[in-house]
């Protein structure tokens, strides 16, 4: 049986309106967060990925392929994180190779101000809870501070991990 | 059969397709930041949307 205009022009028409569910099923599908925690590894090579961005302003940093880190120039660092849905904390996880300088990490509360952390070893885990901490554009923002930085010191991120909890 | 007005047709339903569908992850994103643009980039869609409608303008048809 030969298809008629008609046929080939509803066909075609279907096909398109699949792909379009298809499309918006997808989304959906990404957007549906079932479980209790939810993990993002920073790629130390890239400043923007799907879920972070940062660190930043990137002419502060730069990335040391051979050993496979990021290497601090100057401070302070900013980072965004996505929050798809509420939780509750947010953890902050990883290594750092610190040289005896003093690592401050921050979170952005609701009333712009920031409330502070301090890291006291190179292998370190903070927690912050996320009451009050400002979310715009469903994103947290960090700051990483080192007052003490100089030009000559050797301060390098080989890890950092930041997992959301409910 | 002439596959002009066809493909015409075709083209125009992929068309609105895209435009609506574009149309409406575009309100979903501006409800909730990110939900739709960290998987699917927006603005190339729009570029997409228009280079389409150009195509369509110059495509010959009987008056």
């Amino acid at each position: 049986m030969l298809l008629d205009a008609q046929k080939i022009i509803h066909l075609f028409r279907y096909f398109w309106l699949l792909l379009a569910f298809s499309c918006g099923l997808y989304i959906l599908s990404q957007n549906i967060i079932h479980s209790r925690d939810l993990s993002y590894q920073l790629n130390l090579q890239e400043n923007i990925s799907q879920n972070l961005e940062g660190l930043y302003p990137v002419q502060r940093t730069s990335y040391q392929a051979d050993t496979q880190s990021l290497q601090i120039l100057a401070e302070p660092l900013y980072l965004q994180a996505y929050v798809p849905v509420k939780f509750k904390q947010v953890q902050l996880s990883g290594h750092w190779f610190l040289n005896n300088q003093i690592l401050d990490i921050g979170l952005k509360q609701k009333d712009a101000t920031w409330v502070w952390q301090k890291v006291s070893n190179d292998d370190f885990v903070l927690t912050f809870a996320l009451d009050n901490a400002q979310i715009t554009n469903n994103k947290l923002e960090f700051i990483f501070s080192l007052p003490n930085l100089t030009p000559t010191d050797q301060v390098m991120l080989k890890d950092l991990v930041i997992t959301l909890k409910r | 059969m002439n596959i002009g007005p066809i493909f015409r047709k075709v083209y125009r339903d992929f068309f609105s397709t895209a435009f609506f569908t574009w149309l409406i992850l575009l309100m979903i994103e501006f409800f909730d930041r990110g939900s739709v643009h960290r998987f699917i980039n927006l603005e190339y869609w729009f570029y997409f949307l228009l280079l389409a409608s150009l195509v369509f303008m110059f495509f010959p048809h009987k008056h």
